[in-house]
């Protein structure tokens, strides 16, 4: 108790607000800015806040890595660009809203729910650790594999219009993340003998590559007057009118939330796999899944709920074991280390001031970053008015340099370019650059969990027992098996009404 | 006009082959998620080219020419850019791609006046110096350095 | 903004002149901002010890530091980008030992020789411990080799990575116990430590510092130190208990071959003044690392002789 009076005290003092801040609002910027990461922020940080106390220098980590969760859709909305990884859905939704005019209300939306997913988050941080990070170890090599698999199914979703293209996507998107080092036989893997390439490829500057190039020569192909069609208009009270219509969804919202907690607490999967489980499960129970990827405000809340919410989750097992669920979150832990402080059993007790301060302080943070980016909406949506002469080779220059500062390393930039190409022409013939990404970003984690798999199967004598044989990878097949039918089963539903109407109206004539 | 499905089909199916081929030296371990891919792909890649042959799809890439003569353009410039980047360093090669594309994009019409090529310019100039200032200065991210030009 | 070009032409002016001389060179060394590549994560125990030494390294050479991560490849991709730097001691790079000395015997296009990095000083040593989870019925390295004896493969072993430090331990217990065990390879610490924390695996090879950290719940069975770990000093050594298994990883920097000794000597003294601050050295300690201080010479010879022992290690084991 005395702990959280500490940290009520804390939080307000005015230095630690105005560090909150500071660290928010480059967070945003960060977030905003495709190639610089929060995980690469939040490290440039660290240093400085070893001459703050503790409590502050973690009250403004947590400020930037919250920040960047707000940003990173502001790109995703604007120009068709993840800000991050955990974006990637964000642009399903948010860049047709956009194009239909709608921008500030997709950036309302986005503080919003950012804001809804952050204070969920926290409660479930403040409230549940314990419990949830040993729900967390229950994640074993067999786990992640299926887990990579119901992620995949996803493809369903995101590809509807193809899914013989959506699948191919896919399973490129899979065979390029084997490329670089292997992770099991540590043989080097189609590096064509270039040594950087043994890094493997940088899902960031492949998202790049994929999202803003295609965006850039369709933008050139299509010509300036095209593009001013987008122009922003300005409205009045749009701010209430937004919220309003988004408090009318809490199921959307809270499942969303929760969906991030959970994903955030499985150490490894991060902001990226949350955002696009959450906006495939939006669209499964949606009573209106056809509205998906053509502009509903319900995708981006999807969305930017989870991937929020994704910051406090991706904290439990950090706070109550000292195992970082995410890069940022790694990051953080070192921090704490060099204050000092050993994560564990003790922080709540001994550093329980510190501890609770640090969790406490996402509450104004997140309302913090609601107000900066709700405000600025109006400013932010303006950017789309940027001259089509100016704004286009922005994007590329952003695409370019960021490519290179993710890593340091020219081979980045190259692949970014070649990707870039390659995914416009690939967008012509049909192929879905989401369902690449998702390949990519599963990839990983379903050879590890396979051959990992493997191997502990041999060990234990029966590999079937390993694969099929856990509870949490059973539930894991059953819902990857329902993902897989709903899309069938839906498409089967809505032909059955379609024809149903048909008639309806054919009797409306006979009877004429 | 082509067969665009038929096509997409036969590349798949050749790079899954050339995957195949690459991959026979790695040790079990290495190989066995890769060999499964390829699988996948391959059998994904043939049901394309027969659909492709049952039901032909075909595209045509370029609607018109000065369309496509901008988009080759543009790549060029991007691909120039991505090269001289660490050749004669981040400001130049920066302020070059920034012109010229910037250029490319404005209206033929308005390509005439001097004072329309200054701003462009001047523009181009600025942002690249704003970035190189913040990014390298402020925030010591790296940029890429020339050969020629350290900038 | 169109009607004033002559005046963003100036700005622009004022701009590339600010860009284009931050200072005029003088041949003192060091007067420029120094790169410290890092070839590991962000978060990851490279980083933190770089971000530790970070302030003090400003204090004492007098110029910013600017740590760059060059990741990938268990490392080898910012080694590689070291060893193709230019030797003008403005670029430094983490090594850790034994990845350094493996990976070029290992993968023939590692992108660098072990000779290519001149060592300058090494701060700080991990040893490798055997544990188990504290739920487990085995109590001792004895029962845990007598069980593996009986089941043979059946015990398995969390490392990270593939011919890594822990992946050499394992080898070397199989070979010096006659025991049969699976290892199976993580991607780092943390993916390592959490599979072998929720069960999925029987026992684990780890850094102390993570089996300090975690030390409520598991048992350690035995650390590959040459003496007991002071952080956990109950647990004996391989060599106490007859196994002449010694395994650890070291952290220290280097520089490209070829650099200006000189400039060596002046890294190396700052490096060595802080892995002798006594703050610095109880920070480690109680975060379950073993400090050292050793000089660039001390250094190079401790690589001669790792790379003399592994090469005959992995010729022993034929594994290729």
């Amino acid at each position: 108790m005395e702990n959280l009076i500490f940290a009520v005290t804390q939080i307000f003092a005015p230095v630690n607000l105005i560090l909150m801040v500071l660290g928010g609002v480059a967070g945003i910027i960060v977030g905003c800015l495709p190639g610089l990461t929060a995980t690469m922020a939040l490290a440039l940080l660290v240093p400085f806040t070893f001459t703050m106390p503790a409590a502050s220098g973690l009250i403004m980590l947590g400020g930037l890595y919250v920040g960047a969760m707000f940003g990173d859709a502001i790109p995703a909305i604007l120009i068709n660009t993840p800000g991050t990884p955990s974006a990637i859905a964000t642009t399903f939704d948010g860049y047709p809203l956009a194009k239909k005019g709608m921008a500030q209300q997709a950036l309302i939306t986005n503080a919003f729910s950012s804001l809804v997913g952050g204070l969920i988050g926290t409660i479930v941080l403040l409230t549940l650790s314990p419990p949830l990070a040993e729900l967390g170890l229950k994640f074993g090599p067999p786990e992640y594999f299926w887990m990579a698999i119901f992620g995949l199914t996803i493809i369903g979703t995101i590809a509807s219009d193809s899914i013989l293209k959506g699948l191919i996507a896919g399973a490129l998107g899979l065979l390029l993340s084997t490329v670089g080092i292997s992770p099991i036989g540590g043989d080097v893997r189609f590096t064509m003998g270039l040594v950087p390439l043994q890094a493997g490829i940088n899902l960031m500057a492949a998202l790049i590559g994929f999202f803003c190039i295609p965006q850039v020569l369709e933008m050139v192909e299509t010509g300036a007057q095209k593009h001013q069609v987008i122009r922003y208009v300005s409205q009045k009270g749009l701010l209430k009118k937004t919220i309003r219509e988004l408090i009318r969804k809490p199921v959307l919202l809270v499942r969303s939330s929760l969906l991030g907690v959970l994903i955030g607490i499985i150490p490894g999967a991060g902001g990226n796999i949350a955002s696009l489980v959450s906006y495939n499960e939006a669209v499964r129970w949606s009573k209106n899944p056809e509205e998906f990827g053509k502009g509903t405000l319900d995708g981006i809340v999807a969305t930017e709920t989870a991937n929020c919410s994704v910051v406090q989750g991706s904290l439990i097992p950090m706070l109550t074991l000292g195992i970082p669920g995410s890069p940022a979150a790694a990051v953080i832990l070192g921090a704490l280390l060099l204050h000092g402080i050993q994560p564990g059993r003790q922080l709540y007790t001994t550093f329980g001031g510190i501890t609770y301060t640090f969790i406490l302080s996402f509450f104004l943070a997140v309302v913090f970053m609601f107000f900066f980016v709700a405000l600025g909406s109006r400013f932010f949506a303006k950017m789309i008015s940027i001259p089509y002469h100016y704004l286009v080779p922005g994007i590329a220059f952003l695409s370019v340099v960021g490519s290179y500062a993710l890593r340091n390393n020219l081979l980045d930039m190259a692949l970014m370019l070649i990707l870039g190409y390659t995914a416009y022409v690939l967008r012509k013939l049909g192929f879905n650059p989401g369902a690449l990404v998702l390949g990519l970003i599963m990839g990983p984690f379903a050879e590890q969990g396979l051959v990992q798999s493997l191997l502990m199967g041999k060990a234990a004598g029966s590999i079937p027992k390993v694969l099929f044989g856990r509870p949490i990878s059973l539930m894991l097949i059953g819902l990857s098996l329902l993902s897989i039918a709903w899309p069938i089963y839906s498409a089967w539903r809505s032909r059955q009404q379609h024809s149903k109407i048909t008639t309806k109206e054919g009797e409306i004539i006979d009877a004429q | 006009m082509l067969n665009s499905d038929s096509l997409s089909g036969l590349a798949i199916l050749a790079l899954s082959f050339i995957g195949y081929y690459q991959s026979q030296g790695f040790s079990y371990f290495s190989k066995i998620f890769v060999l499964w891919v390829l699988i996948i792909l391959a059998m994904l890649g043939g049901a394309l080219l027969i659909k492709g042959l049952m039901r032909p799809e075909t595209l045509k890439f370029w609607s018109n020419e000065a369309r496509s003569k901008r988009l080759g353009l543009t790549v060029l410039i991007l691909t120039g850019y991505a090269a001289l980047l660490p050749i004669i360093g981040f400001i130049l090669a920066s302020i070059m791609m920034f012109f010229s594309l910037s250029l490319l994009l404005t209206d033929p019409t308005r390509r005439r006046s001097a004072r329309m090529w200054i701003s462009t310019l001047a523009i181009s100039c600025i942002i690249t110096l704003l970035f190189e200032l913040v990014f390298r200065h402020a925030l010591l991210v790296p940029l890429p350095v020339g050969r020629i030009f350290l900038g | 903004m169109r009607s004033r070009p002559l005046g963003l032409l100036l700005l622009a002016a004022v701009l590339i002149l600010s860009a284009a001389f931050p200072g005029l060179a003088a041949e003192k060394y060091p007067n420029k901002p120094i790169t410290y590549l890092i070839t590991f994560d962000p978060g990851g125990q490279s980083d933190i010890e770089a971000r530790r030494q970070q302030p003090l390294l400003e204090k004492y050479l007098g110029v910013p530091i600017i740590i760059t991560y060059k990741t990938g490849g268990g490392g080898s991709v910012g080694w590689s980008e070291l060893a193709n730097s230019p030797a003008d001691g403005y670029t430094i790079a983490g090594n850790n030992i034994p990845h350094i000395i493996l990976q070029p015997i290992e993968r023939t296009n590692a992108g660098y020789r072990t000779e290519d990095l001149e060592p300058v000083a090494m701060f700080q040593s991990t040893p490798i411990g055997l544990a188990v989870l504290k739920s487990s019925p085995l109590t001792t390295l004895e029962e845990f080799i007598a069980y593996a004896k009986r089941n043979p493969g059946a015990i398995t072993i969390a490392g990270s990575g593939t011919y890594s430090g822990h992946h050499l331990a394992y080898l070397q217990l199989e070979k010096l116990t006659g025991a049969k065990f699976t290892y199976i390879p993580f991607t780092g610490a943390a993916p390592q430590v959490t599979a072998f924390l929720g069960g999925h695996t029987m026992a684990i090879l780890a850094n102390s510092n993570d089996l300090v950290q975690h030390q409520d719940r598991i048992r350690v069975l035995a650390f590959g130190g040459l003496e007991r770990f002071p952080a956990l000093p109950d647990v004996p050594t391989f060599r106490e208990l007859g196994y002449d298994l010694t395994a650890s990883i070291d952290r220290g920097v280097c520089v490209p071959r070829g650099t200006d000794p000189a400039r060596i000597k002046v890294l190396e003294e700052a490096f060595l003044a802080i892995a002798n601050d006594p703050a610095i050295r109880q920070q480690m300690i109680d975060q379950g690392f073993i400090p050292l201080a050793m000089g660039a010479a001390e250094f190079k010879q401790y690589i001669a002789e790792k790379t003399a022992e592994y090469t005959e290690l992995l010729q022993n084991l034929t594994t290729r």
